[in-house]
C-alpha cells in the first residue's frame, strides 16, 4: 500500500514537472537555445499569482489565464527585441542574456517581497481524499488535471494546426521551413512566447505545491533540464515520459531511503539512458555538415 | 560531424557568470571608507538562498543593534560600522567574505553569521585571524568541536538542550498518555540533527520506539513520501529536525495531505517565525510546537528598546519580532560589552574579557566555557495555540497558565 501511495503521488507530481519542463523544451527545439530563466519565470508566475490572490482574491487557477496572456506577450516581445539579435550574433550571448533576465526577476522579487518563503494557500489547499490507505490530496489533483488539459491544448496546437505545423518545421530545420515559405523569425517570436507562458500557467500550480523564495528557482533549473534531456531535447512526449519519471523516482526512493538519494536515483537514471542512447528517450541526432 | 550546435563555450561563460554571482563578491551593502574613530563589524549573511528568511531575519537584528547603539553614543563614544556581505547561503563563499573583511576591509571585530552550518566554516577563518567571533545561532556540537577560545555562542543553551522541555513534558506525562513511537525526518544540517539526535536518545530511554528516522537534503520541500512512511510506520511524536520555514512549512503541507496525524509535532525551528509561520500555514499552525530562547514579551534589560526599535525600523502588520533577529542582537550587546569593558578592539583582551565575565543580553545573562558554550540558561517549550505562541512548559513560566494541548488537533 506504501508503495501504491508514492506511485499515485510521483505520477502526480510528475503531472506538473511535465508542465514546468514543456516550455523549455518548445524553446529549445525552435530556438536551440536554452532558457536558464525558465525556472526563474515559474516562480515569478507563483509570486504574481500569490499577489493577484492575496489583493483581488483572484484564485489561482483563474489567475493562469491573466498570466498566461501577459507572459506570452513579455515573452514573444523579450524574443523579437533581445534574443534574436543576439542569437544571429552569437548563441552563447543569448544564453546570457536569458541568464540576466533570471537574475533580474529574482532581484526584483526580493525587493518587492522580500526574501522571505511564500506559499500560495486557497481554500481547497487544504483537502485530501483517501481510497482506502491511498490519500491523493485535492491540489495534487488540480494541478495534474491542470497541467494534462495545458500539455494537451499545446499537443493540439502543435499537430493540428499552421501554427503548429509551422513551429515543428522550424524545429526539424529552420534552413527548410524558410525555403517552404514558414516565416521562421515570426515563428520563433510565437514558439518563445508559448514557451514562457506554459511557464506562467506552471507557476501558480507549483505555488500551490511548495513554498518559494526569489532565488529558488536555481534549484528548479537543473531538474528541468534533466527532464528535457532525458526526454530528448524538443520532443514533447519525451519530457512528458521523463517528468513522470523522476515524478515516481523521487517519491518511491524517499518512501525507503533517505530523501538524499532520491535526486541521485533520478540521475543515475538519467546517466544510464544517455550511455545508451545519448539523444533522450525521443530525442533525435540532429546532423549538420561539415 | 557536430550534433549540437550548443558549443562549450556558452556552457563555461554561464558556469563563470554563476559563479561570479554566487560568490557575491561586490555585493557589499556599505563600502563606503568609514572614519577612523568608527568601529568596523564584519558580518556575513545569508540575505539570499535557502537560508535567506533566518538570514534577513538575523541581518535586521544586526542593523538594529548598530542603531541602538549608535543612538547611545556609540561605545566608548566611537560609532559602530557594519561592514556586511550576502553570502547567498553558501558556506565557500561566507569563508571567502571573512577572510575579505578581515584583510580587505580590515575590520575591528566580527559577528557571526546565521545558523551552525555557516558558522562551523566560518569560525575557524576567525580563529585563524585571532578575532572575537560571537554569533547567536550556531549552536551544534560541531561549533565548540574544535574548541576556538574566541567563539562565544549567545542563547541561554547549546543546542543538544534545545529540545530538554520536550523531552521534561513528555516524561511528565501519565505512561496511558505517552506517545508510543517517534519519527525524526532530519534536514542535513549539523545543528539540526544535534536537536534529533539529543531527543531521540533521551526517548529511547523513555521506551518510545523509534519509527521512522532519515536525512533529507536542504533543499526539500516536497514530504509527502516521507509523511507516508510515518504515517505506514505508526508515528505518534513527530521531531522534525528542520532548519528554516521552507522545510518546516512544506512538512506540514506534505503531512497533511497524505493523512500523517501525529498527537504531537515538534520543530527544531520554524514555528518561532512567528511573522510567517501563520501566513503560510493559516490554522495549520495549531498545536506546532518549537523550543524558544527568548520572547517577545520579555522583561530582561533592553529587551523593550530592542523590541520597540525593531518595529519602529521593520514594522509589520502582527507586531512580531522574528527570534533570529533577538539572537543576533544579543550578540551585538555582548560584543559591544565587552569592547566597552576592555576600552577598545584588542581582540585578544575581548576574548579573555568575555571567558572571565557574565554578560547580560535580552536572551539573558550568562558567561561561556573555553570553548564558547553558554553555561547556566535553559529553554522553554511554545506552541501555537487559537492562533497564539504560548510558552507552555516549564509550568511555571507558562503563558498565563497554559498547557501543552495533547493530541494536536487535526493539520
Amino acid at each position: 500500500m506504501l508503495l501504491l501511495q508514492g506511485l499515485v503521488l510521483g505520477v502526480l507530481v510528475g503531472g506538473m514537472y511535465a508542465l514546468m519542463a514543456s516550455g523549455l523544451t518548445l524553446i529549445f527545439g525552435v530556438m536551440r537555445l536554452i532558457n536558464i530563466a525558465h525556472a526563474a519565470v515559474i516562480i515569478f508566475a507563483s509570486y504574481l499569482s500569490w499577489q493577484l490572490l492575496r489583493v483581488l482574491g483572484i484564485d489561482p487557477l483563474i489567475s493562469i489565464v491573466i498570466l498566461v496572456v501577459v507572459f506570452f506577450i513579455g515573452g514573444a516581445l523579450l524574443q523579437k527585441y533581445v534574443l534574436s539579435a543576439l542569437i544571429d550574433k552569437d548563441l552563447s550571448l543569448a544564453l546570457l542574456a536569458t541568464l540576466g533576465v533570471a537574475n533580474v526577476l529574482e532581484g526584483m522579487e526580493g525587493a518587492l517581497w522580500t526574501s522571505s518563503f511564500h506559499a500560495i494557500n486557497t481554500g481547497y489547499s487544504d483537502q485530501t481524499y483517501h481510497f482506502g490507505d491511498v490519500y491523493v490530496p485535492l491540489i495534487r489533483i488540480i494541478t495534474f488535471v491542470a497541467s494534462v488539459i495545458i500539455l494537451a491544448g499545446l499537443y493540439v496546437l502543435l499537430t493540428h494546426t499552421n501554427l503548429g505545423r509551422a513551429i515543428r518545421a522550424t524545429t526539424q530545420n529552420r534552413a527548410i521551413a524558410q525555403l517552404v515559405g514558414v516565416n521562421v523569425n515570426r515563428i520563433t517570436m510565437i514558439a518563445f512566447g508559448i514557451g514562457i507562458a506554459v511557464a506562467a500557467a506552471a507557476g501558480p500550480l507549483m505555488g500551490m505545491y511548495y513554498p518559494f523564495y526569489p532565488n529558488s528557482h536555481w534549484g528548479w533549473i537543473g531538474k528541468l533540464m534533466a527532464i528535457v534531456v532525458l526526454g530528448g531535447l524538443g520532443s514533447f512526449r519525451g519530457t512528458l515520459v521523463a517528468a513522470l519519471i523522476l515524478g515516481v523516482a523521487e517519491q518511491v526512493t524517499i518512501l525507503y531511503v533517505p530523501a538524499n538519494w532520491a535526486a541521485t536515483v533520478f540521475f543515475v537514471f538519467l546517466f544510464a539512458v544517455l550511455i545508451v542512447r545519448p539523444q533522450g528517450f525521443f530525442g533525435h541526432v540532429a546532423r549538420e555538415s561539415l | 560531424m557536430r550534433f549540437l550546435r550548443v558549443t562549450r563555450a556558452p556552457l563555461a561563460l554561464t558556469v563563470l557568470a554563476l559563479v561570479a554571482t554566487s560568490c557575491g563578491l561586490g555585493s557589499s551593502s556599505n563600502n563606503a571608507v568609514t572614519p577612523g574613530a568608527d568601529i568596523k563589524v564584519g558580518i556575513s549573511e545569508p540575505l539570499t538562498g535557502d537560508k535567506s528568511d533566518i538570514g534577513t531575519n538575523s541581518d535586521n537584528g544586526y542593523k538594529v543593534w548598530e542603531a541602538v547603539v549608535n543612538s547611545h553614543g556609540g561605545i566608548n563614544g566611537r560609532h559602530v560600522k557594519i561592514i556586511q556581505y550576502d553570502n547567498n547561503s553558501l558556506a565557500d563563499t561566507a569563508v571567502s567574505q571573512y577572510q575579505k573583511l578581515v584583510t580587505v576591509d580590515q575590520v575591528d571585530v566580527l559577528l557571526g553569521p546565521v545558523s551552525s552550518a555557516l558558522v562551523i566554516p566560518t569560525e575557524a577563518v576567525a580563529a585563524q585571524y585571532n578575532k572575537v567571533f560571537v554569533e547567536g545561532t550556531g549552536g551544534s556540537p560541531q561549533v565548540f568541536a574544535r574548541n576556538f577560545n574566541n567563539v562565544f555562542f549567545v542563547q541561554p543553551a547549546t543546542v543538544e538542550h534545545q529540545a530538554d522541555p520536550l523531552v521534561d513534558w513528555i516524561k511528565s506525562l501519565p505512561p496511558d498518555q505517552r506517545p508510543t513511537v517517534a519519527g525524526y525526518p532530519t534536514n542535513d544540517d549539523p545543528f539540526a540533527q544535534a536537536v534529533v539526535d539529543t531527543v531521540q536518545k533521551a526517548f529511547e530511554g523513555m521506551g518510545i520506539k523509534t519509527g521512522y528516522k532519515q536525512t533529507y537534503p536542504p533543499t526539500q520541500t516536497d514530504f509527502t513520501s516521507i509523511g507516508s512512511a510515518m504515517k505506514a510506520a505508526k508515528v505518534d511524536i513527530l521531531v522534525q529536525g528542520s532548519v528554516a520555514d521552507q522545510d518546516a512549512a512544506g512538512a506540514v503541507k506534505g503531512y497533511s495531505q497524505v493523512g500523517f496525524q501525529p498527537k504531537v509535532s515538534y520543530f527544531a525551528s520554524g514555528p518561532d517565525s512567528a511573522s510567517t509561520w501563520l501566513d503560510l500555514l493559516s490554522s495549520k499552525a495549531e498545536g506546532t510546537m518549537t523550543s524558544l530562547d527568548w520572547l517577545q514579551e520579555s522583561t530582561v534589560p533592553g529587551n523593550k528598546e530592542f523590541v520597540d526599535t525593531y518595529l519602529k525600523m521593520f514594522p509589520n502588520k502582527d507586531n512580531l519580532v522574528p527570534a533570529e533577529a533577538a539572537e543576533a542582537y544579543a550578540a551585538g550587546e555582548v560584543l559591544a560589552a565587552a569592547i566597552s569593558a576592555t576600552g577598545g578592539v584588542d581582540n585578544a583582551k575581548i576574548i579573555s574579557w568575555l571567558h572571565a565575565n557574565k554578560v547580560q543580553s535580552v536572551e539573558g545573562k550568562f558567561g561561556w566555557d573555553s570553548a564558547g558554550r553558554p553555561q547556566g540558561g535553559t529553554f522553554d517549550l511554545i506552541q501555537w495555540q487559537s492562533n497564539h505562541l504560548n510558552i507552555v512548559w516549564p509550568l511555571n513560566v507558562a503563558t498565563n497558565g497554559t498547557k501543552p494541548t495533547i493530541p494536536k488537533p487535526s493539520w
